[in-house]
């Protein structure tokens, strides 16, 4: 395949899934502020490995996988960074085309994610949210199947307790 | 889809995964973004075409022997032109070894890479050094490199100094006193590193006193001193301006 074509197709893919992977930094825990830019990351990625995706099987996982260690690099930057007055935008302000209750629980789901470490936290995204088979999901975040299992179990009960913990504060107020 | 997780997992309880339903659906970004992102992602692939591509489909050695000699050639030739720059400019130093030492060898080693003349000065010039001071005396080669580089840094420094200045004259509208500096400059640093800039100054100074006729011929005398400066646009544009 030329070079062009390689290109062509790359970006057709990117334009295809770039809201998936908008969402996917989001629940990485990437803030609203830096999702553009690090989703340009992972189209720069996906553009120098296009050769090596194999198009028999599924480009979410394959993304999921750039997009998963770009945002954990950018998360041991920013923990090095002297933060700024930057006030990140909240992500609940409501969508004209969403009820306010489905609003309220993905802003739930959102918060109770960002408790959950995130190596365990991209195996539940992956498997829970994006219904990637286990198998793929250890094939692309290059861990053993077995890992893979004991993370999301863990990681299960840990959003069991972060979404309990959310929602008796909330209450509480 | 997920079948294969239920026998090693418990299933999570209905409102959790009630929760997790509802992030599930993909909501579209506004139109404005996709399409920010996009553009970024195009140019991205524009600047890698034209940077990475052409390397990858050199197959011959031939070629690129041809352009490695074509790079040694024009670091040759700039190391020279560096090293005749320097004989003629005044280095206003008292030690006698660090002026003679500047001058350029038979042997000096050329520059690896075909670099802008400016730069060519300030690197190529501690490296000539070495070479001709360890042959003769290894002991005092590195107080006399300190000295012509430092030499050069100040040289450099003045000559920033005297262009920040005519800078903050023009930022002030204040031509009369751009041109004096400009003057300054020229009879102190001839050839400086700074002449393209002091040039494009006067040229500025000249339109912004509305003298159209030297403004031109400053403007003629640029285009044939710096023909492929990056500031020949800035320099028409203001000459286009004069009445």
């Amino acid at each position: 395949m030329s070079r062009s074509t390689e290109d062509d197709a790359c970006l057709e893919a990117y334009q295809r899934e770039l809201d998936y992977l908008f969402r996917t930094l989001r629940r990485l825990g990437v803030n609203p502020a830096d999702v553009e830019d690090l989703a340009h990351e992972v189209f720069l990625v996906l553009a120098r490995t296009w050769h090596e995706y194999d198009p028999a099987r599924a480009l979410r996982p394959y993304i999921f996988g750039i997009a998963f260690r770009i945002a954990s690099s950018h998360r041991k930057r920013r923990w090095r960074e002297v933060p700024f007055a930057i006030i990140d935008r909240k992500d609940h302000a409501p969508c004209p085309d969403q009820t306010f209750e489905t609003n309220q629980a993905r802003t739930l789901v959102l918060a109770a994610l960002e408790r959950i470490p995130l190596p365990r936290r991209a195996v539940l995204v992956m498997h829970d949210l994006d219904e990637v088979p286990m198998r793929d999901v250890a094939s692309a975040l290059s861990i053993p199947l077995f890992t893979a299992y004991s993370r999301l179990r863990k990681a299960h009960r840990e959003l069991q307790a972060a979404v309990a913990h959310i929602q008796k504060r909330s209450a509480v107020r | 889809m997920r079948t294969d997780s239920t026998s090693r997992t418990l299933p999570l309880p209905a409102p959790i995964e009630a929760l997790l339903a509802s992030e599930r659906v993909i909501v579209p970004q506004p139109e404005i973004v996709c399409a920010r992102a996009l553009a970024r992602a195009r140019a991205a692939i524009r600047t890698d075409c034209e940077t990475a591509m052409p390397l990858p489909r050199v197959t011959s050695t031939r070629p690129r022997r041809l352009v490695l000699a074509a790079a040694a050639g024009i670091a040759f030739i700039a190391g020279a032109a560096a090293a005749f720059q320097m004989m003629r400019q005044p280095v206003p130093t008292t030690n006698e070894a660090a002026r003679t030492i500047g001058r350029p060898t038979p042997g000096a080693p050329p520059l690896a890479t075909p670099v802008p003349a400016p730069s060519v000065v300030v690197q190529a010039a501690p490296a000539r050094t070495v070479g001709t001071v360890a042959s003769a005396s290894p002991k005092p080669g590195v107080t006399i490199r300190r000295t012509v580089a430092g030499t050069e840094n100040d040289v450099g420094l003045a000559e920033l100094r005297l262009l920040d200045r005519a800078r903050q004259s023009d930022a002030r509208g204040d031509y009369g006193s751009v041109l004096a500096v400009v003057a300054e400059h020229e009879h102190g640093f001839p050839t400086g590193r700074l002449s393209e800039e002091r040039e494009a100054l006067r040229v500025k100074a000249l339109v912004g006193l509305g003298h159209g006729n030297e403004a031109r011929h400053a403007g003629a005398r640029f285009h044939r001193q710096f023909p492929r400066s990056v500031l020949l646009a800035k320099i028409d544009d203001m000459l286009a301006s004069l009445p």
